[in-house]
């Protein structure tokens, strides 16, 4: 199995290139691997926590390399995350004598979306999903499925996302989702955090066809991505929101 | 659509507390022995708390808000206490740098084996409670426009700002209601301004109320012209209250009786907040 990633990425505007709070994995712009296993994530930190762009980065890293299929893989999976986060997040605060609010805002955790598609040489695929980021899995021009949001109107400004703090993963249960799926050589799977998966489903409902915009983006034009996006935001046609696009090509 | 101008650092939107400090501010809360003015000073503190905590990040608070409070008794003016004295309206990253003090309070948390506990907790203080004079809410509302008059010329295109006006509700320089027309006809090119009005009643029939559609249930004239100066909410306020659990009907107006008005807060869109976040 021959797949290729690639990834486009922008920050909210207005605001500076490390305040970008998505997440993705492989880190490598692009990647082209022959394998049996393939894994790959991304994440999104919500604006109202802090330090949520580490968290974002420890979910899509660790989710990347290892999908938790079920409930009890991904409590697994976020324990040491949570314990590291909480580590590196106290020394911070301890070693800065950082304002009151700083600590305050750091007790209620870090926040997350998460992401997680694999396939492997049986031609299979399967995802996780717990909050807003959405896959879509294109065959030749053709949706096959889109994940776990299938409708623009579905999103809302207050989603379900993975806490760094155990205790505010209570409902987990009912938020994780999971789908699975065949795939051929030539398809195409698009993971999108949410502003882009937004803009992605309502163009599909409108009759347009934003699959092929986002497959035709030339992976060696990052700036291009931007200039894309630009007049869009202007026109609020898709939210000023951190935006990433891990494009998957499986052969 | 009205109300959905981005609340961004280069496009914030403000807060403008009104805040009796009448000398009936004294009087205790109905069944309770804690003064009205206490009530009033911890509920702005918390408010503002509530508001850096929420614009905080790890590198530290981001100025998605302009934050003003007006005092209205003895003296009709600005009323933050400490450094920020005097000043009509202050960006959030000031106000988390300069409380007046920090206090050390008591809260009970749960202690993990199905009871309570104390936990000591930081309460920061920019708002102290004060008693005095007569209730010249009209002069207050006046102050009110002034300043965001000011405000939306510097920024024409922001988010409304929000006034919330908490009171007795008993005006000793005449009825209120035009003031508070006028000062909700003020507007930003995203909406006009909002007008939540807090009611603190002494009314022995008054039952504690929040967001109601119609006056009906209101217990007095006081209540119900406050009742009738409050901005509708707006659908993204409906929709975060209820996905709060709160049955906001259509119509609901920014009109508190005796109760807590966090919800405002809350329901600001600066991004994402995860419903897991209380």
């Amino acid at each position: 199995m021959r797949v290729t990633t690639d990834v486009f990425w922008a920050g909210k505007h207005g605001s500076q290139p490390h305040e970008y709070e998505d997440a993705y994995w492989p880190l490598h712009r692009l990647v082209e691997v022959t394998t049996d296993v393939f894994g790959c994530a991304i994440a999104d930190g919500a604006t109202e926590s802090s330090y949520s762009r580490l968290w974002a980065k420890q979910l899509s890293r660790a989710a990347g390399l290892r999908l938790p299929p079920d409930e009890a893989a991904l409590h697994e999976l976020l324990r040491p995350l949570q314990k590291q986060w909480a580590g590196y997040v106290a020394q911070r605060i301890q070693k800065q004598a950082v304002p009151w609010y700083v600590e305050e805002k750091a007790s209620s955790g870090a926040f997350a979306a998460l992401l997680s598609l694999q396939l492997d040489n049986t031609n299979n695929w399967r995802a996780v999903a717990v909050g807003d980021c959405c896959l879509v899995h294109v065959r030749v021009n053709q949706v096959c499925q889109t994940f776990p949001i299938v409708s623009a109107a579905d999103f809302t400004q207050r989603p379900y996302l993975l806490s760094s703090l155990p205790a505010r993963n209570g409902l987990l249960n009912a938020h994780l989702r999971t789908a699975q799926g065949d795939w051929q050589a030539g398809d195409v799977f698009l993971l999108m955090t949410d502003a882009l998966a937004h803009w992605s489903l309502a163009e599909a409902e409108a009759g347009a066809e934003p699959w092929q915009t986002l497959i035709c983006l030339d992976p060696d034009d990052a700036a291009g991505f931007e200039t894309w996006l630009a007049p869009l935001r202007s026109a609020r046609a898709i939210r000023n929101d951190d935006v990433t696009l891990l494009r998957v090509r499986v052969a | 659509m009205p109300y959905s101008a981005e609340i961004s650092r280069s496009n914030p939107t403000c807060f403008l507390f009104v805040v009796d400090r009448s000398g009936s501010m004294e009087d205790a809360f109905p069944n309770e022995k804690r003064r009205k003015a206490d009530g009033v000073a911890d509920a702005i503190n918390r408010l503002l708390q509530n508001l850096v905590i929420r614009c905080a990040k790890e590198e530290g608070v981001r100025d998605y808000f302009n934050v003003g409070v007006i005092g209205y008794g003895e003296k009709v003016q600005p009323a933050f206490s400490g450094l920020l004295a005097d000043r009509e309206m202050v960006p959030i990253s000031e106000i988390a740098s300069m409380p007046a003090r920090i206090e050390e309070r008591t809260k009970k948390v749960d202690d993990g084996a199905g009871g309570l506990m104390d936990q000591k907790v930081r309460f920061p203080i920019w708002f102290d409670p004060i008693y005095k004079g007569g209730t010249p809410m009209n002069q207050a509302l006046g102050l009110a426009k002034t300043v965001l008059e000011k405000w939306i010329t510097q920024y024409p295109n922001g988010f409304p700002p929000i006034v919330i006006h908490i009171t007795d509700g008993e005006s000793t320089d005449g009825s209120p209601s035009q003031a508070m027309t006028d000062l909700t006809q003020l507007a930003t090119s995203d909406g006009n301004v909002l007008l939540f009005n807090v009611h603190i009643s002494s009314n022995p029939s008054a039952r504690t109320t929040a967001f109601p559609d119609t006056p009906a249930q209101l217990p007095d004239d006081y209540a119900r012209n406050l009742f009738n100066g409050s901005s509708e909410l707006t659908p993204f306020m409906r929709a975060v209250a209820a996905d709060q659990g709160l049955t906001v009907a259509e119509g609901a107006r920014g009109f508190v009786l005796n109760a807590d008005l966090v919800l405002i807060i809350q329901a600001l869109d600066i991004g994402t907040r995860p419903s897991n976040l209380r």
